[in-house]
């Protein structure tokens, strides 16, 4: 068992909520999921120190940051904290390269261009000296995450960063995520509640629910928790992180995980780029054998690796590359085709069933450099 | 034109701008910690901080001559600063008056400012100073200047609390208000006129430079 990088512990009380955790983090990147109100705020508030509980203590990277036992509590401005909240929060008196540079106190030439190249990056080179509340939503957002970078944070604490944004936005700002996560080396806390999202993104994750931890493990154990509960009209979407292959004609190849190549329908992006593949649980089929003389482009060799709770009708299936995808199947089904934990099987999908997600915005600055 | 004309509008304006001062520095603490903290006896505290207000300026005159006189609270501070009866002590009377206005209008400056953006720049490493200095003040700008505005209008048309503690005296202390009264219960009429018009010039242009002190930026039309 590896040492936790992050121990939080601690109980607090305001009117009818409570929140009572006890969180050994041990990997990096943590995902904190749960239905609103559930606390997922509250527990990054006190991480951040701006909330103080009744009782805790939380120890980062084995030093101990505050503990109502010892009376110890390192206030907030010391404890080099990246906060991105739903909204931003940017300041509005000052444009956006003001707060790009809010967490800085001086800054030297080299990192003055350091700003110009992550602005670029971010792609809001255009705006740096646009006042922020002329920003859309989705730019409001890059700006609140380079400060954050910008800032020299010690612990990312994305709470619910993507939260204000359309579906559409959303999606094309997760490649950017992606990469916030791959290009640091921080602990990132990332609040969600889109499983999806914090499935493509985290190594951790726990669900909270009316303050309690009720989950916390990989990822991929965690759609088939029957305590996730989602409407049932809401259809699961499987969303790979991947790079752009090849770009045909009228198909496309992306690899996704390790070494899956997956083909979309051709698309408007550039070789190498970093995009998100979605697939929707239900738009995935199941075959025993190989199936030939089939119009489905996909047809990957999978394990079944967890078959559906009682609330669910996800089944948990492994690509040779490890890669996990849930699929949706009748109970029927199941019993029908005999599925069983450890059964090999193929699954197929449309190549017009996977919709591609770039960072759009990020386009320019991509091809700049390639 | 009535000879020292000039002398008695410049000292209006001094006075007043003196008093505006004064307030500034002491209600933009007093608002910040009124509108971010909770403490016992608040309301109280507010009320009696608003009481310039609603007390007749002669009582409030009354009460400052009685501080600031040789056996006042204040009394030997006053008298080592030969406070009363100067145009200093004017400058004491029309802030008291003028407070309320200034502090009410600081509060809700600060109250629109959203606490969480202080709390983003605490998480961003600001100390509590910086953060006042480089957050909060910038940002209540407007409604701070707005404050000081109304303290400098209130200040110069101050005559009641004035005239108690920095009396009437020509060429010392005598303000616009006061030269008014005094020419009016000469029997000048005709140069109490002359002084009641110069008020309707000085707040006329003090007016329209506070209306372009408190115009919104071009940065703020922006705004949503």
């Amino acid at each position: 068992m590896n040492q936790p990088r992050i121990h939080l512990s601690a109980k607090l009380r305001r009117g009818d909520f409570s929140l009572e955790v006890d969180l050994k983090v041990t990997q990096r990147v943590l995902g904190i999921v749960g239905p609103s109100g559930c606390g997922k705020s509250t527990l990054v508030g006190i991480a951040a120190g701006l909330s103080k509980p009744d009782y805790g203590e939380l120890q980062f990277e084995g030093q101990t940051w505050s503990s109502t036992d010892l009376r110890q509590d390192l206030a907030s401005n010391r404890r080099q904290i990246g906060l991105v909240p739903q909204d931003g929060l940017l300041f509005p008196h000052l444009d956006v390269r003001g707060n790009l540079v809010a967490g800085r106190h001086s800054l030297t030439r080299p990192e003055a261009r350091q700003v110009e190249h992550l602005a670029e990056r971010l792609g809001i080179a255009e705006t740096l000296h646009r006042s922020v509340s002329s920003l859309s939503g989705g730019q409001r957002q890059r700006v609140a995450l380079g400060r954050a970078l910008l800032s020299g944070a010690r612990w990312l604490l994305l709470d619910e960063p993507l939260g204000a944004l359309d579906y559409v936005r959303r999606r094309s700002l997760l490649p950017l995520l992606r990469r916030v996560v791959d290009t640091t080396d921080v602990p990132l806390w990332f609040v969600s509640h889109d499983i999806a999202e914090v499935k493509s993104l985290c190594d951790e994750v726990i669900v909270l629910e009316r303050g309690r931890i009720v989950f916390q493990g990989k990822p991929e154990d965690m759609a088939a928790s029957a305590t996730l509960s989602r409407a049932p009209e809401e259809r699961y979407e499987n969303l790979l992180s991947g790079s752009v292959e090849q770009l045909g004609e009228d198909l496309s190849s992306v690899i996704v995980g390790a070494n899956a190549r997956i083909f979309t329908r051709a698309v408007n992006v550039a070789v190498n780029q970093p995009v998100f593949v979605s697939i929707y649980a239900d738009d995935i089929m199941i075959a025993l054998n190989r199936p030939i003389g089939l119009s489905a482009r996909n047809v990957l060799p999978a394990q079944i690796t967890k078959l559906p709770s009682t609330h669910s009708s996800l089944v948990t299936i492994r690509l040779e590359d490890g890669t996990s995808l849930q699929v949706q199947l009748a109970s029927s089904t199941i019993a029908e085709l005999e599925l069983q934990m450890g059964k090999q099987v193929y699954v197929l999908f449309k190549a017009s069933a996977c919709r591609l997600w770039a960072d759009s915005l990020d386009l320019q600055a991509e091809w700049n450099h390639l | 034109m009535m000879p020292g004309w000039l002398d008695i509008a410049l000292r209006s304006l001094g006075v007043s701008l003196l008093a505006t001062a004064l307030v500034m520095m002491i209600s933009i603490p007093v608002a910040y910690v009124l509108s971010r903290r909770i403490f016992l006896g608040k309301e109280l505290l507010s009320a009696i901080l608003m009481l310039p207000l609603v007390l007749p300026p002669t009582a409030v005159g009354l009460m400052l001559l009685t501080l600031l006189g040789s056996n006042g609270a204040l009394g030997l501070w006053g008298h080592e600063l030969g406070l009363l009866f100067t145009w200093r002590a004017a400058a004491i009377a029309s802030g008291v008056m003028s407070f309320p206005l200034a502090l009410r209008t600081a509060r809700v400056a600060f109250d629109g400012v959203d606490p969480r953006l202080e709390t983003m720049a605490s998480s961003l490493g600001y100390s509590g100073w910086r953060r006042f200095m480089t957050v909060t003040l910038p940002l209540a700008r407007r409604g701070l200047t707005a404050a000081a505005i109304l303290a400098f209008l209130r200040g110069l048309g101050e005559y009641g609390a004035t005239v108690m503690v920095a009396g009437n005296i020509p060429g010392q202390t005598q303000t616009l208000a006061l030269a008014i009264e005094a020419r009016q219960s000469a029997g000048k009429f005709g140069e109490a006129l002359f002084y009641a018009l110069l008020s309707v010039g000085v707040g006329l242009v003090s007016l329209v430079v506070a209306e372009r002190l408190s115009a919104p930026t071009r940065q703020s039309m922006h705004a949503p």
